[in-house]
């Protein structure tokens, strides 16, 4: 029970973390070269954003979760559950950032997890 | 214009799936050599610590992986990230091939049912271009 807990705060963390750094760099504006100007400017913009520290911060609070949930159980037991956070991720990106998913990445994404599950579970 | 983008994606994702691989790889085999603490107390862990820090492999799979963070940044400046995460998940595949490969790891059968799926996956998401999903928006 407290470790499905702990999976559901890894993966909430992952996503949400995932989506406020996606926003964060999308106003951050984009790195349209790799002139160390443009990367100056826009990284320096990206570490004064709110929402990329907020986005950082939250992945950290998720890695640390998962350190906690692997000291009680195995990383074959926790690592798959947690491969279900890119569904979750996938659903917030095209709910919260308006993304456009099309049959064929829904389909690519689901895929993956499974993947990543099987990778993780042997 | 949408060529070159895709392109330039392909670029940044295919840097940033290899500082992935050779970080772990070294953290890998620096911290096999650094070895797993004595005792699994605060002083214990402190000791692995501060031996890891002083390990080459150890601080360069490190500064690889902040590589790596920093262009996952730079694909969310530009892409969707419903196409970069899963695309990103190429990063289990070569971490399991490198393992193989150069560490010698055995690689079950289980694990390649799960490196074919993943590669799968990912050429389907590919398929959909870096933002906008053009799979949606015109039926090609």
């Amino acid at each position: 029970m407290t470790t499905f807990l702990l999976v559901g705060v890894i993966v909430l963390c992952f996503s949400f973390g995932d989506i406020a750094l996606t926003r964060g760099m999308k106003q951050a504006g984009e790195v349209s070269s790799l002139r160390l100007a443009v990367l100056n400017e826009v990284g320096g913009r990206a570490i004064r954003s709110p929402l990329v520290l907020l986005g950082g911060a939250l992945q950290i609070v998720a890695f640390v979760t998962y350190l906690v949930a692997l000291s009680q159980r195995d990383l074959s037991y926790v690592f798959p559950l947690t491969a279900t956070s890119d569904i979750v991720t996938t659903l917030a990106a095209r709910y919260l950032l308006h993304e456009r998913v099309s049959p064929t990445r829904w389909a690519g994404v689901v895929i993956v997890s499974v993947g990543i599950a099987l990778i993780s579970a042997s | 214009m949408r060529r070159q983008q895709d392109l330039k994606t392909l670029v940044v994702l295919a840097l940033a799936i290899l500082a992935n691989g050779a970080g772990n790889l070294s953290l890998s085999y620096g911290m096999k050599s650094v070895g797993a603490p004595e005792a699994w107390t605060l002083a214990g862990l402190w000791a692995v610590v501060g031996t890891a820090l002083s390990s080459l492999p150890v601080i360069a799979g490190g500064l690889l992986l902040l590589v790596f963070f920093a262009l996952f940044l730079a694909l969310l400046s530009w892409a969707d990230l419903s196409y970069v995460l899963p695309m990103i998940s190429t990063c289990f595949v070569v971490s399991a091939l490198l393992g193989n490969l150069v560490l010698g790891e055995r690689i079950s059968l289980i694990r390649w049912a799960g490196i074919g799926l993943v590669s799968i996956g990912v050429l389907l998401v590919g398929r959909t271009g870096p933002s906008g999903d053009a799979a949606s928006s015109s039926a090609t």
